[in-house]
C-alpha cells in the first residue's frame, strides 16, 4: 500500500451525503503512484462518488482528499490541471470535428498551439482515430466517441487519469485494444478506474479496492487479494459424466466439495498442497477417461464475490 | 480572470452560435423587425383606404416618429421572445447532455463558463440590433425623413439593455433548471414582468430604460427637450440589471453540482 508519500491519491475520512442519503461513509485510500489502480463495487457503492468527488465535480460533506499532492478543495492550486477524466458516457458537442475538439481542450489546459496540435495528432494516431479527425464528432460511433474520450483525457499528460467504466460501452475486441492501451500507459501516469466488469480490473491493475455501500471493504495488490481470498480449486473435465466424481468428498479427507456440470467438475480442496499431490492418484483410481486437470487461477471475481459476501452476512 | 480560458470558452459559443444557426436566425429576425417598422407604417394608410368599401378612415400624415414607434413596438413585441427560444438550453442543455462535465473537470472557472455564454449571446444580440437599427435608420431615411442620428442611438442603447436584461435573465434561469423548457418558461415569465411592470407603479416606470419608449419621451428624444438625468437613469438600472442577473446566475452555478 502507498505511504502519504508516494501516494498520487489520497483520501482521508472523505464523506459525501446527498440529504439523508450517505453515499460514501469517510473514505481513506491511498493509491500508489504511476500504478493502474482499480475501484470496484456493485451499482450504488459509492465508485461515481469518489470519482466525482476526486475530480471536483462535487464538493465533499466532509474530509478531504489529494490528487497529485493538491487538495481537492485547494483554492490556489487546481487539482483538475494534473488530471484527466473520462465519464462512463463521454459527451461532446456534435458539431466539431475530432481534431476541432481536441484542440478545444487543449487551449483548456492553456497549452500553446504548437504544443496542443502536435499532442492532438500523437493521441488520434495512438486512440486509432487519425483518419477520422476531420469528421463531425456526431457521425462517430459510441467506440469512436470513447477513444475520444481517451484522447481529450490524455491532452495535458496528466498526472492522475481517471477512468469511470471506461470500457463498458465497446465491444470485446475494442476493449481489449483500450485495455491495452492503458496498459501501455502503466509507469507514465496513475490510472485509476472504476469498472463492474472484474475479467478488465483483472487483466491490467496492479492494486485495486472494494467499495459497498459507500464502505471501503478492503484495498490491495490485486495478486495478494487473490492469494488472500481464493479458495484453491481443481478443475477437471472427463470424457463421461462427472456424477462419478461425487463421492470424492466422502473418501479423501482434503476435498471440501465438488461442483458438478455435465462432464466438468470444480473441486474444492481444504489443501492445495495435499490435493496436488493426492487427487491425481484417486482420480486415476476411479478409472474414468480424465480430458483436463488443472489447478483453477483464482479470478478477482472470485475475491469480490466472497468479499460483498461477507459484508451482506456480516450485516 | 484567466484570459485565454474565457477565449477558448468565447470562441467555442460564437462557432456553435455559427454553426447552430443561430446567429443566422437572430441576425435575419432582427433585420426583418428592423427592415418592416418603416417599410409597414409607409404602407399603412393605402392599406387602410383600401379595407372596406364605403367606409373611411382619414389618417394623419404618417412621419418618421411614426415609423421608429412601429420599429420599437416589433423589437419589444418578438425580440425577447427570440432571445429566449435561442438561449433557454445555454447551460441547461449542457447539464443534461453531459458536455458541462466535460469542460468542468479541465482547469474552467465556472463563472467563465457562464459568461462565456452570456457574453457570446450578448455580442450576437449587439449585432443584431445594430443590423436592425440600421435597416430601420436606412428605411425612415428613405421613406419619411432623417433620425435624428444621436437620439436614434440612444433610443437603441436602451433597447439593447432591456434586451440584455431579458437575455441575462434567461442565462440565469437556464442555470437553475436542467431542463431547456423550464428554464425558458421562467425566463419568459421573467421578461414579461420586466416589460409589464412599469404599466402598474410609476416609481418603476421610470427606472427602467422602457420608460424611452414611451410615445411622449420619444419626441422629446428626437427633439432634444429631454432631460438628461431622466434619460441617464433608466439606462444605468438597465446595465445595473444585466450585472445583477448575470452575477447571481454565476454564484449559482458555482455552486451547483454539475
Amino acid at each position: 500500500m502507498a505511504t502519504h508519500d508516494d501516494a498520487a491519491i489520497r483520501c482521508s475520512a472523505l464523506r459525501k451525503t446527498y440529504g439523508s442519503f450517505v453515499a460514501l461513509k469517510g473514505l481513506d485510500l491511498n493509491v500508489p503512484r504511476h500504478s493502474i489502480f482499480g475501484l470496484l463495487g456493485p451499482n450504488g457503492a459509492g465508485k461515481s462518488t469518489t470519482i466525482k468527488l476526486l475530480t471536483r465535480q462535487v464538493g465533499p460533506t466532509s474530509g478531504q482528499a489529494w490528487v497529485a499532492g493538491a487538495p481537492i478543495s485547494g483554492q490556489t492550486t487546481d487539482v483538475r490541471s494534473r488530471i484527466g477524466y473520462l465519464s462512463e458516457q463521454p459527451a461532446f458537442y456534435n458539431w466539431m470535428r475530432g481534431e476541432e475538439f481536441l484542440d478545444f481542450v487543449g487551449e483548456l489546459f492553456k497549452l500553446k498551439p504548437s504544443i496542443y496540435r502536435n499532442r492532438r495528432a500523437e493521441l488520434l494516431e495512438l486512440v486509432g482515430l487519425k483518419d477520422a479527425g476531420k469528421r463531425k464528432i456526431g457521425g462517430y460511433s459510441n467506440g469512436m466517441r470513447q477513444r475520444l474520450g481517451i484522447a481529450q483525457a490524455l491532452m495535458n499528460s496528466p498526472e492522475v487519469l481517471f477512468l469511470d467504466e471506461p470500457v463498458s460501452a465497446l465491444d470485446p475486441l475494442g476493449r481489449k485494444e483500450i485495455l491495452e492501451l492503458f496498459a501501455s500507459l502503466r509507469g507514465q501516469t496513475t490510472i485509476f478506474f472504476s469498472s463492474h466488469i472484474l475479467a478488465d480490473v483483472d487483466r491490467v491493475c496492479d492494486e485495486v479496492a472494494v467499495l459497498d455501500h459507500g464502505t471501503l471493504l478492503t484495498q490491495a495488490p490485486t495478486i495478494t487479494l487473490k492469494e488472500q481470498y481464493a479458495r484453491p480449486v481443481i478443475a477437471v473435465e472427463l470424457g463421461v459424466d462427472a456424477q462419478a466424481l461425487s463421492s470424492l468428498a466422502e473418501q479423501e479427507p482434503y476435498v471440501q466439495k465438488v461442483e458438478i456440470s455435465g462432464e466438468r467438475a470444480n473441486i474444492f480442496v481444504s489443501d492445495l498442497e495435499i490435493a496436488t499431490r493426492q487427487l491425481p492418484t484417486a482420480l486415476a483410481r476411479t478409472g474414468l477417461p480424465l480430458l483436463r486437470y488443472e489447478v483453477a487461477i483464482p479470478t478477482l471475481e472470485d475475491v469480490f464475490v466472497q468479499l460483498i459476501h461477507e459484508q451482506t452476512e456480516g450485516k | 480572470m484567466s484570459g485565454k480560458i474565457f477565449w477558448a470558452l468565447l470562441k467555442k459559443e460564437l462557432r456553435e452560435q455559427f454553426r447552430s444557426y443561430r446567429l443566422l436566425i437572430a441576425v435575419i429576425v432582427f433585420l426583418i423587425l428592423g427592415i418592416s417598422g418603416p417599410i409597414i407604417t409607409s404602407l399603412t394608410p393605402a392599406l387602410l383606404s383600401n379595407l372596406g368599401q364605403g367606409v373611411t378612415i382619414t389618417l394623419p400624415p404618417m412621419t418618421a416618429t411614426d415609423a421608429l414607434q412601429s420599429y420599437l413596438k416589433n423589437m419589444l413585441q418578438l425580440a425577447p421572445l427570440v432571445f429566449i427560444l435561442l438561449t433557454m438550453g445555454c447551460v441547461a442543455d449542457e447539464r443534461n447532455r453531459g458536455t458541462a462535465i466535460t469542460v468542468l473537470t479541465k482547469p474552467v472557472p465556472r463563472n467563465h463558463f457562464v459568461l462565456a455564454k452570456f457574453c457570446a449571446y450578448e455580442l450576437t444580440l449587439l449585432l443584431s440590433i445594430v443590423l436592425a437599427a440600421a435597416g430601420t435608420y436606412y428605411y425612415t431615411d428613405l421613406l419619411f425623413s432623417a433620425l435624428p442620428f444621436a437620439s436614434f442611438l440612444l433610443i437603441n442603447l436602451a433597447l439593447f439593455l432591456l434586451l440584455s436584461g431579458s437575455l441575462a435573465f434567461t442565462v440565469l434561469a437556464s442555470v437553475c433548471f436542467r431542463n431547456a423548457i423550464a428554464a425558458g418558461g421562467l425566463a419568459f415569465v421573467g421578461t414579461i414582468a420586466l416589460l409589464l411592470l412599469p404599466s402598474f407603479n410609476a416609481t418603476i416606470a421610470e427606472a427602467l430604460p422602457s420608460v424611452l419608449f414611451n410615445a411622449e419621451r420619444v419626441k422629446q428624444l428626437l427633439a432634444g427637450t429631454a432631460n438628461a438625468p431622466d434619460t441617464v437613469k433608466p439606462l444605468l438600472i438597465g446595465a445595473g440589471l444585466v450585472v445583477i442577473f448575470v452575477g447571481a446566475a454565476c454564484v449559482i452555478w458555482r455552486y451547483q453540482e454539475i
